[in-house]
């Protein structure tokens, strides 16, 4: 499949503050590629690279097989872009904006209709002063203006901002849409819930570096597991004798009590409800079934530790889930 | 093109429709004033010049006997204080919005990912601006030319040398929309770019100002763009258009296409 995004040893930086180090990525057609890391780690710098917004100090950046910079000009009708919170021009209304961001791309706007229903936007607010309306429909209003002319390759900065949950999930029925349709997704975001819903690969980014490319298949393959177990007798749970209930407090010095029977298993947290959780490593799926079989418990649940996986990325102690971790 | 050109215009029709309007008034309020003095005074705002120190009759170039007539008292309008405010802060306001506030506030990201080059939006912004100097400049010529025919001193006005005098003014906004292009194209913060022209602009005033009073005494060296503008020689002593307005017109025009290539070289942290 053609690489609709080429980074080739890619670096930036702003004076002494980091930017990227030698970046090497390649995001192929028709796929949606996450692009994760904490605030400040480099995913804005690589976007305005590819926008040709500023130019790299080392390497280079392809889109559709071309150097992309301030002059690729005839590139950028097939670009659209989100960012995570759009400037819009503030003294007219979000229709003539729209209107106005359709002129420039010189494509026409054969999308405009389905995205405004799509994302709920009705006439009414379209045709109110853009500084009168809330974040959340200047946002839906931005991500239209990227995608009225359905182009072939989608940038989004963390897109979500300001979005409430609703309209998060029709924004993300509808970029599945455009996959499906073959358009090519770059989502860049410091949400891994995001990501995880949404991208066939992703490649995170720490400090400037990428530390990781891979599927989410094969990260969730990978990724330690989280197994959630309801005993029912929960003082005879083992592996938690020094716990009791509540004891979320007790072990957060982040030292984890090993389960006795369950190979590799550590203990997590005890919630509320009687759920014991503990971390597992990956590959003892077996192992750990006929371990359960013969415990007996109420109810169990395995999960990929992904949010883990990033954590340990971004060198994060693993004590975060004693928090973090969301119940069964 | 056309959809950024419509963009700016729309986005600067108040100011410039009341810088215009400034102009106009202003011009036609002078002619009333000349009239009024004449009326009453008889002998003309010569009067007053005659009270004013020298040194403010050296830094405005007057002369108490050019003031008993109209084109000398309009010649004195033309260079005033209110109306160099009025001409000026257009370009400053509206350049210093378009290539820094559009940087400053984001807005010119969703422009710069569109097939339009940095040199598009830099020549649109020089053809509206051009468009709104074009007309506060005309405003004030027609100022002029209403204002002496509402009250009937049309017969003493010197057409051509006022028509001189305009283009005169006209090459002095030129040179300062240039500057103000090229700061604004090379600053990301619009405070900034106002500040910087704010104080370029006074400089040279004050500049101008002090040489033209210490200019007998050989005191200070003049290199203010407001020496090239002189309507008082243009509109009294009918001298051609001088070596001085094509400097103005050489920096307004180096001012364009210098900022036209900043803009075209910078990175926008957007």
């Amino acid at each position: 499949m053609a690489d609709v995004i080429e980074a080739i040893g890619l670096t930036k930086h702003y004076g002494s503050r980091r930017g990227i180090t030698g970046l090497d990525l390649r995001v192929q057609a028709g796929e949606i590629f996450g692009y994760l890391g904490p605030n400040g780690s480099g995913k804005t710098t690589t976007i305005r690279l590819m926008l040709g917004f500023t130019r790299p100090d080392r390497g280079q950046v392809k889109l559709f097989g071309r150097k992309a910079g301030p002059g690729s000009v005839d590139l950028r009708s097939k670009i659209g872009y989100v960012p995570g919170e759009a400037s819009l021009p503030e003294n007219t209304s979000g229709w003539n904006a729209l209107k106005f961001y359709e002129r420039l791309s010189g494509r026409g706007a054969k999308n405009r209709d389905w995205l405004c229903s799509q994302l709920h936007l009705q006439e009414p607010e379209l045709r109110r002063s853009i500084r009168t309306l809330s974040r959340g429909t200047k946002q839906k209003i931005a991500i239209v203006q990227a995608l009225q002319h359905d182009p072939e390759l989608i940038i989004l900065d963390e897109p979500t901002t300001g979005l409430d949950p609703l309209s998060q999930e029709a924004f993300f029925d509808l970029l599945h849409d455009l996959r499906d349709r073959g358009r090519t997704i770059f989502f860049s975001s410091h949400v891994l819930s995001e990501v995880q819903r949404l991208a066939d690969r992703v490649a995170v980014l720490r400090d400037g570096t990428k530390v990781l490319e891979s599927t989410m298949v094969e990260m969730a393959a990978q990724a330690d597991r989280l197994l959630w177990i309801k005993m029912p007798d929960q003082r005879e749970a083992p592996g938690t004798e020094n716990h009791t209930l509540p004891n979320q407090a007790q072990n957060t010095s982040g030292n984890v009590a090993p389960h006795p029977e369950i190979d590799g298993a550590r203990f997590i947290r005890r919630d509320s409800g009687g759920w014991l959780l503990y971390l597992l490593p990956a590959g003892n799926g077996q192992k750990t079934l006929e371990t359960l079989t013969r415990l007996r418990p109420v109810d169990f649940r395995f999960e990929p530790a992904l949010e883990e996986s990033f954590l340990k990325l971004y060198g994060v102690q693993v004590r975060s889930l004693q928090t973090k971790a969301g119940r069964p | 093109m056309i959809a950024l050109i419509l963009h700016n215009i729309r986005r600067s029709w108040v100011l410039g429709i009341l810088a215009t309007a400034a102009a106009f008034g202003f011009e036609v309020i002078a002619n009333r004033v000349f009239a009024q003095i004449q009326e009453k005074a008889g002998a003309g705002p010569s009067a007053l010049a005659q009270f004013m120190p020298k040194w403010v009759q050296s830094a405005f170039d007057i002369n108490p006997q050019s003031m008993t007539e109209l084109n000398g008292f309009l010649s004195v309008c033309v260079q005033h204080p209110f109306l160099m405010v009025v001409l000026l802060a257009l370009p400053v306001a509206l350049l210093s919005g378009w290539l820094t506030g559009d940087v400053e506030n984001r807005s010119l990201a969703l422009v710069l990912v569109r097939p339009v080059s940095r040199f598009k939006l830099v020549a649109a912004a020089f053809l509206v601006m051009t468009g709104w100097s074009a007309l506060g400049i005309l405003a004030t010529w027609a100022g002029c030319l209403m204002g002496a025919h509402w009250t009937g001193q049309a017969g003493s006005l010197n057409t051509a040398g006022l028509a001189r005098a305009i283009a005169g003014l006209a090459a002095l906004i030129f040179a300062f929309m240039g500057i103000a292009a090229v700061v604004s194209a090379s600053l990301s913060v619009r405070g900034d770019a106002v500040g910087w022209c704010i104080t370029i602009i006074l400089l040279m005033y004050v500049w101008n100002f002090l040489a033209q009073v210490w200019y007998g005494g050989g005191g200070v060296t003049n290199y203010s763009l407001f020496r090239f503008y002189e309507p008082t020689k243009l509109l009294l002593q009918d001298q051609p258009l001088s070596h001085g307005i094509w400097v103005l017109a050489s920096i307004g025009a180096s001012g364009w296409i210098l900022s036209a290539v900043v803009y075209r070289l910078r990175s926008f942290t957007l």
